[in-house]
């Protein structure tokens, strides 16, 4: 008999499947939260920003940050974009605002250098001095709103802020090589990038101190000396909003490794505080605290979405549920793992995933290592073992592509759609195979029935080299086969054509590790998000505290 | 102005895929092209004439039989043949070898499974090859027979610091157009969703 000490992961059947992967939260190993430990932890220092804008609020700004070895600067352009020009999507040639962070303190040359490529985005050109590149609109409504109520010298309804919860949303934050800028695997090697997506984290982290600024400077050249700054309360209430579509979608599929290190930390977390055997009341007290925040933030949490309200309302419900009996949940060993089985008995997908998150809050000290392995070399892993036997490549299948061989794929529903990359947009798209032209063209995203096609062609004892020496066309998909044996992770365990998919489930996946909020489904494919909403500006990111939900009341 | 690594994977990914190769080649093309940039060989022009002549017949040069037989070969192929079959033989030796440069990825990999320092001629092409070097005399056209064989090294490594030039982008950018698909009222419709 197992002792109880040995909690084991949970299973890749289980948590790997869309409808799991699409209830995911923001936890302590999100990308944000794990970059402004650091922040907070290594005393990072901010410059007062460099102010450029003038009183038609056209201009830039720099904002430095500096870290232990190295600074870095948010380059932010405004622009004076007319109402007709602002799209979220992809086809908008201008936006509100532009950025990119640079890696050090630009000079005079470089500002002039990035004015003349940063407000084109992907018409320009970047270099590998610079680390992203990002754009943002203003939530045109709610910023003439709140502009409007500065400038009168009053500050503006809370409740008309909360139902956005922020006044200027990205579009894109680029980083990663993309349009000649630094690729990750020059800066990895920094401890302050050695987790994923840091870089972005750090811009979108800085723009949002850039959109506070220009809103303030919005509101004086509109109301002069009336004119008031947005209190620091609601100026922390205000994240950075994100609209997100298809793009990135295949992301967690063509980085399968990486998928494995951030779920493997997730459910490590998990397991590692299962584990503990007793907690005393005052952290039994901290935990309630965190579920009534996470309580507030699923009643603040406002959607258009059918099956997102439908969610939300189960959440809010499973939240009440969670607060009684964290409350009841005594000193008996093992509190935490007796609530998670609670949890996977009478609680949502929604509810239980947040439970999730929440276990993790009061054990920093056992969690937060865990951010180190979310990052990996993922061209180490790439190669092929040519010499494995292909009888060990059938086991691998049957072990952990039940799911596809299970699948029939002959089955227009189950194949109804294909992913392509569209030739206007050189972007992802999603196709209607039995109504839309182009699906010869199909992206290798096929995962299951790609798996599915090689286990049939196997049919002879062979080595890997001496099969796809003969079909080549199953290298991409025996290449995943190999990679699940040490990564149970990498794979999304549900079919990806199915015409009833939702390409929502993988954003939202993503976005959650990046430490998103408030998804707000606005069809089967895109969604707006809200970033770093109650996150501590400079001037408090030393100060303890749980930033992320709002902190009920009565809090210690 | 250059590209980066990853733009460089990204299109010659593509245009590798509209030559015709598998996704699973185009990836290994990919990732043989970023290793020859990062090791300071310039293969660029090499690649792009080589998909242009090869673009839509990649079959024809695939590995049709084992020991080879045939007079051309791809070296995408065979290079993929040799590291993950772990060929062994003080000596190995293959005719009808095209662009015979872009074996030097593989090449290294077998040095590094098997531990060993390699030696790759052919033509005037001289070049030794070890788990974390590829130094000596590049010929991009070099092609024909190669010889295989062990040595320690005799050159020294070619360049330090990776350099991805953005010569021929049009070639893999025109190969790489036939990866995709045009805009249709349907699509254009629905976009991204946002």
């Amino acid at each position: 008999m197992k002792s109880r000490d040995e909690i084991p992961l949970r299973d890749a059947d289980q948590v790997m499947r869309l409808s799991r992967m699409g209830s995911f939260h923001q936890s302590r190993l999100s990308f944000m939260r794990i970059l402004l430990r650091r922040m907070r932890n290594e005393n990072w220092r901010f410059d007062a920003p460099d102010w450029h804008v003038g009183a038609d609020g056209v201009g830039h700004a720099v904002y430095t940050v500096h870290g232990p070895n190295r600074a870095y600067s948010l380059v932010a352009f405004a622009h004076d974009l007319p109402d007709e020009m602002r799209s979220d999507r992809v086809i908008a040639t201008a936006w509100d605002t532009t950025f990119t962070l640079f890696d050090g303190i630009p000079t005079d040359d470089d500002i002039a250098r990035l004015a003349q490529n940063v407000p084109l985005q992907e018409a320009g050109r970047i270099s590998s001095r610079e680390l992203t590149l990002s754009r943002a609109n203003r939530s045109a409504r709610l910023w003439d709103f709140v502009v409007a109520n500065l400038a009168a010298g009053r500050q503006p309804d809370p409740e008309s802020l909360k139902t956005v919860g922020y006044v200027m949303r990205t579009t894109a934050v680029y980083g990663s090589g993309k349009f000649g800028a630094a690729d990750h695997d020059t800066i990895q090697d920094r401890p302050e990038f050695a987790a994923p997506f840091q870089a972005e984290m750090l811009t979108v982290y800085l723009i949002r101190c850039f959109v506070m600024d220009l809103l303030d400077h919005s509101a004086k050249c509109a109301g002069g000396a009336r004119a008031v700054a947005l209190s620091p309360k609601l100026r922390r209430a205000m994240g950075i909003g994100n609209s997100t579509g298809l793009g990135m979608a295949p992301f967690l599929v063509n980085h399968p490794t990486l998928l494995h290190q951030w779920i493997a930390a997730r459910e490590t977390a998990l397991a590692r505080v299962r584990q503990i055997k007793s907690a005393s009341a005052a952290i039994r007290g901290v935990m309630l605290n965190h579920a009534q925040s996470a309580h507030i933030n699923a009643m603040n949490w406002h959607s258009q979405h059918p099956i997102q309200i439908a969610k939300v309302t189960e959440l809010q419900s499973d939240m009440v549920m969670l607060c009684k009996a964290i409350e009841r949940i005594g000193d008996a060993p093992y509190p935490w793992d007796r609530l998670y089985q609670w949890g996977e008995r009478d609680l949502t997908s929604e509810g239980l995933e947040q439970l999730v998150s929440i276990l993790m809050e009061p054990y920093g000290d056992i969690v937060d290592d865990l951010a180190d392995v979310m990052s990996i070399d993922e061209s180490a892993h790439f190669y092929i073992d040519g010499t494995q036997d292909m009888r060990r490549i059938k086991s691998l299948i049957v072990a952990h592509f039940e799911w596809a061989l299970k699948t029939d794929f002959s089955n227009a529903q189950d194949q109804a759609r294909f992913w392509y990359v569209s030739a206007a947009k050189l972007e992802p798209r999603l196709g209607e195979r039995a109504t839309e032209q182009g699906h010869e063209l199909e992206q290798p995203l096929a995962i299951g029935r790609d798996v599915a096609a090689l286990y049939r062609a196997i049919n002879q004892d062979e080595t890997v080299a001496h099969f796809l020496r003969k079909h080549p066309e199953h290298r991409h998909i025996l290449r995943r086969v190999q990679m699940v044996e040490k990564f149970p992770y990498a794979e999304i365990r549900d079919n990806l054509l199915h015409a009833d998919m939702l390409p929502i489930d993988m954003l939202r996946c993503k976005l959650s590790f990046f430490g998103a909020t408030h998804f707000d489904p606005r069809s089967d494919r895109w969604l707006r998000i809200c970033m770093f909403q109650n996150a501590p500006f400079p001037e408090d990111i030393h100060k303890p505290g749980n930033w992320v939900y709002p902190e009920p009341k009565g809090a210690p | 102005m250059t590209l980066s690594r990853s733009e460089t994977v990204a299109m010659v990914k593509r245009g590798a895929r509209g030559a015709g190769y598998s996704w699973g080649m185009a990836e290994e093309i990919a990732a043989a092209c970023a290793t020859l940039c990062a090791n300071g060989i310039n293969a660029q022009p090499a690649l792009s004439q080589y998909l242009s002549v090869i673009d839509g017949q990649s079959h024809r040069l695939a590995i049709q039989s084992w020991p080879l037989t045939q007079d051309h070969v791809c070296p995408f192929h065979l290079g993929c043949f040799i590291a993950e079959s772990a060929q062994d033989g003080d000596v190995l030796t293959f005719n009808g070898v095209q662009s015979a440069v872009f074996l030097l990825p593989y090449v290294q990999r077998l040095a590094a499974i098997k531990g060993r320092n390699l030696h790759l001629r052919v033509g005037d092409m001289t070049v030794d090859v070890g788990a974390d070097y590829i130094a000596g005399d590049i010929i991009l056209d070099a092609h024909g027979t190669v010889v295989i064989s062990t040595r320690k090294r005799e050159f020294e490594p070619l360049c330090a610091s990776p350099s991805y030039p953005v010569q021929y982008c049009e070639v893999m950018d025109r190969l790489g157009q036939k990866t995709m698909v045009p805009e249709s009222d349907e699509s254009r419709a629905k976009g991204a969703g946002a």
